[in-house]
């Protein structure tokens, strides 16, 4: 700890010093959050008891730059505990991430703290998402280095951060990337652009004592490198884009596979066609035992090595986004996803063009058949399993004016919600919801500007709902006012008044004002917090149900 | 104790401090980007040849980015000619939405030139907290000028900065 302080000084002192005399010393920057809330009890709406009642998550990055050398820092601060909802290994405060990196050429050298995606991410993505808590940052060293131009070599040797700890296993990595068009300037490529790439990714984990789950006398013999391969291309050419990915990983017992020996695979296929004023794009996916960590015991969020995208629209509007989210099975996933954009063509002659915007998509678990041997299953190639989840929606925008826009949305959604919360296939929950929202926003003057939701799901209420406080059909009311480009109000209320328990027809409503002064945002809250799964660019975390005063402070300099 | 002096450290030492030494005007970091034909293309190479360039931040998920991509469209004509600004816009989607960016931004007819971050390469570089996050690069590849959300409007005043940096005046300048 002492150590941290005395860098963490040293670099903020120095690095003062040193900006504000010459700027030739080099140049600093960074961001800085605070998230803090004041718990009140509240029993209509299952709030825990919490010991310490006002809780903030905070973070300080700074990044110095000076020509070819840069480092950077971040402290963390979750005290006196993480704000409920996040990790309670949190607790504590450090500088978890830090990092010295130069540029040398073609060479480039980090040493420390990084994050790095190859290809899609299915076998390797580490990267921080804040608003949830989740970071798996690596921390090693590593090279990347471009011997020509179009080629490029990354390769790394690192653990993965674990809250204020590391991972047990110890990373690898390998990725080689060749765009041609690059590598053979004088061959006349036309429009066609054509990468390739390849990585390989392993993990060592030292042996531990774990039993055979079909013979507790024996122990089971643990693979302690386990290996994963991947290969990748990218073929675009006047509009038209088709990216694919397939990736294999040995046998990898792990806690969430049942410490079973099957092989992983995963294939990522997208083709995508656009034009001005059109575009469409289809993807598919297959992801079988796919499920990659830097320990073989770690669940939930903890220590994820790879990223299998979710093919499903990525909701923003409060109630599509959270009553019945979807989240990534990486064990068994079939699935697939079309979207389309257009807007109105110019020939209509229309004042303000139409923009629309149509996605379906469904994500249905393999057909599989299990064995009983210590491969855990067979599974057919491309038969539909049970479905997890299905959604159709179409999205309108349109200026009604230079002073008032519109958008509105319906959706369709279904869900077998017992199967994708992972509880067991025995008592199927199954929702079947539609969803329409009215968003308008009005220009009442100059620098005055007001904007209006209206949320509406309607769905039958179930008879053994997996959250009593879930259950039936919701509306939701939001109001927004601002003054440009400094002050905003803003109340909303979410209202379950379709559950059929009278006393748990709750209201959510919640209130917030702020100030934004460039890049910094000072915002004061109070409302209550729903019980449920926010999920986050396809990573989902249980947030208990509070009551109580939030303030949060965003800013970047 | 121990953690109360600490966040004592960090809110009167380090925030302020932090505050004072940060540069008004700071060069375009560099990270690697892709673009919209999945190729890496290195942020160093950004240029508008002395022209005046604004770099948006935003997510096809993101209402209120859509938003002012939207209104900038419709002025993005009358800006170029006039000032000579080129918009360069850094999609923050990650892998799940990347293949979706080049069908969003030309079903919308959009004119800029888009760059995917999908691991939020260039967002670090440039300390993003929240999209939209816009800043405004001079003729010689310096930051001068940034702004966090956007509410209807806001344009206008992007582009009054515009106008004074095409024109040599200083920003704060009336």
């Amino acid at each position: 700890m002492k150590n941290a302080i005395l860098g963490f000084g040293l670099l903020g002192f120095s690095s003062i010093l040193c900006a504000q005399t010459n700027p030739d010393y080099g140049e600093i920057h960074g961001n800085v959050g605070i998230d803090a809330q004041y718990y009140l009890d509240d029993p209509a709406i299952n709030t825990q008891p919490v010991p310490d009642i006002f809780r903030a998550n905070s973070f300080l990055n700074l990044v110095y730059t000076r020509g070819n050398f840069r480092a950077g820092l971040r402290y963390e601060a979750y005290m006196p505990k993480p704000l409920l909802g996040f990790p309670t290994a949190f607790e504590g405060h450090g500088i978890p991430f830090r990092y010295a990196a130069y540029t040398l050429g073609r060479l480039d050298i980090t040493a420390g703290n990084f994050y790095e995606q190859f290809g899609n991410g299915l076998i390797l993505r580490s990267y921080e998402e804040r608003a949830l808590g989740f970071d798996n940052a690596l921390d090693g060293i590593r090279l990347k280095y471009q011997p020509v131009n179009g080629i490029r070599l990354t390769g790394f040797i690192a653990r993965q951060r674990f809250y204020w700890q590391f991972s047990p296993g110890n990373i690898k990595g390998f990725d080689a990337e060749i765009t041609l068009r690059e590598v053979f300037p004088k061959v006349d490529w036309k429009n066609w652009n054509l990468i390739v790439g390849g990585s390989f990714v392993s993990r060592y984990q030292p042996g531990q004592e774990i039993s055979n789950p079909d013979n507790p006398a024996n122990l089971l013999e643990l693979p302690l490198n386990v290996g994963s391969f991947s290969g990748r291309f990218n073929i675009g050419c006047e509009g038209f884009k088709l990216n694919a990915e397939y990736a294999y990983k040995i046998n990898d017992p792990n806690a969430l596979n049942t410490f079973i020996y099957k092989p992983g695979t995963a294939a990522y296929l997208s083709a995508a066609y656009s034009t001005k004023g059109l575009g469409i794009s289809l993807q598919a996916k297959r992801v079988e035992n796919f499920d990659f960590r830097s320990d073989r015991n770690a669940q939930g969020n903890d220590l994820l090595l790879n990223f299998i995208p979710m093919l499903n629209k990525q909701h923003t509007y409060a109630l599509p986004a959270s009553i019945y989210p979807y989240a990534v099975q990486a064990n068994s996933e079939l699935g697939w996803q079309a979207d389309v954009n257009f807007t109105t063509p110019k020939w209509l002659k229309k004042k303000y063009a139409t923009t629309v915007n149509l996605n379906f998509s469904m994500v249905s678990a393999l057909d599989t058949t299990r064995t009983g041997d210590r491969y855990g299953y067979t599974s057919s190639a491309f038969d539909f399993g049970k479905s997890y989840y299905m959604d159709a929606n179409i999205e309108i925008q349109q200026p009604l004016g230079k002073k008032t826009k519109l958008s509105l949305m319906y959706m369709y959604l279904w869900q077998n919600q017992r199967l994708v919360q992972g509880q067991g296939t025995t008592e199927d929950n199954l929702i079947a919801a539609h969803i329409a929202v009215v968003d308008a926003t009005w220009k009442l003057a100059k620098k005055h500007t007001v904007r209006f939701e209206v949320q509406h799901l309607a769905t039958p209420a179930l008879q053994n709902p997996l959250n009593t406080l879930v259950n039936g059909s919701w509306a939701m009311g939001l109001v927004e006012y601002n003054f440009n480009p400094v002050f905003f109000a803003s109340a909303m209320n979410q209202w379950n008044y379709g559950n059929p328990e009278e006393k748990k027809q709750i209201h959510y409503p919640t209130a917030m004002v702020g100030v934004t002064l460039k890049t910094t945002r000072i915002a004061i809250g109070y409302g209550r917090q729903r019980e449920g799964i926010i999920c986050i660019g396809g990573v989902c975390r249980q947030v208990p149900a509070s009551n109580g005063l939030t303030f949060s402070l965003m800013s970047s300099f | 104790m121990k953690t109360l002096a600490f966040s004592f450290l960090l809110l009167f030492c380090i925030l302020p401090a932090s505050f004072i030494i940060a540069q008004k005007q700071y060069a375009l970091p560099r990270a690697d980007v892709q673009n919209l034909e999945g190729q890496t293309i290195s942020t160093g190479t950004f240029s508008n040849a002395g022209k005046p360039m604004i770099v948006n931040f935003w997510a096809t998920w993101c209402k209120p980015c859509i938003a002012e991509l939207s209104a900038i469209h419709e002025e993005y004509e009358t800006w170029v000619e006039e000032t000579g600004v080129k918009l360069v816009a850094i999609s923050i989607d990650d892998q799940r939405n990347v293949d979706k960016v080049a069908p969003f931004v030309n079903g919308r007819g959009w004119n800029y030139e888009v760059y995917c971050d999908p691991n939020g390469n260039f967002k670090r570089a440039m300390s993003v907290n929240t999209v939209p996050h816009t800043f405004l690069v001079d003729g010689q590849g310096n930051i001068v000028w940034q702004h966090n959300a956007y509410n209807p409007g806001d344009e206008e005043h992007l582009f009054e900065m515009i106008e004074k940096l095409a024109a040599g005046k200083s920003l704060d300048s009336k």
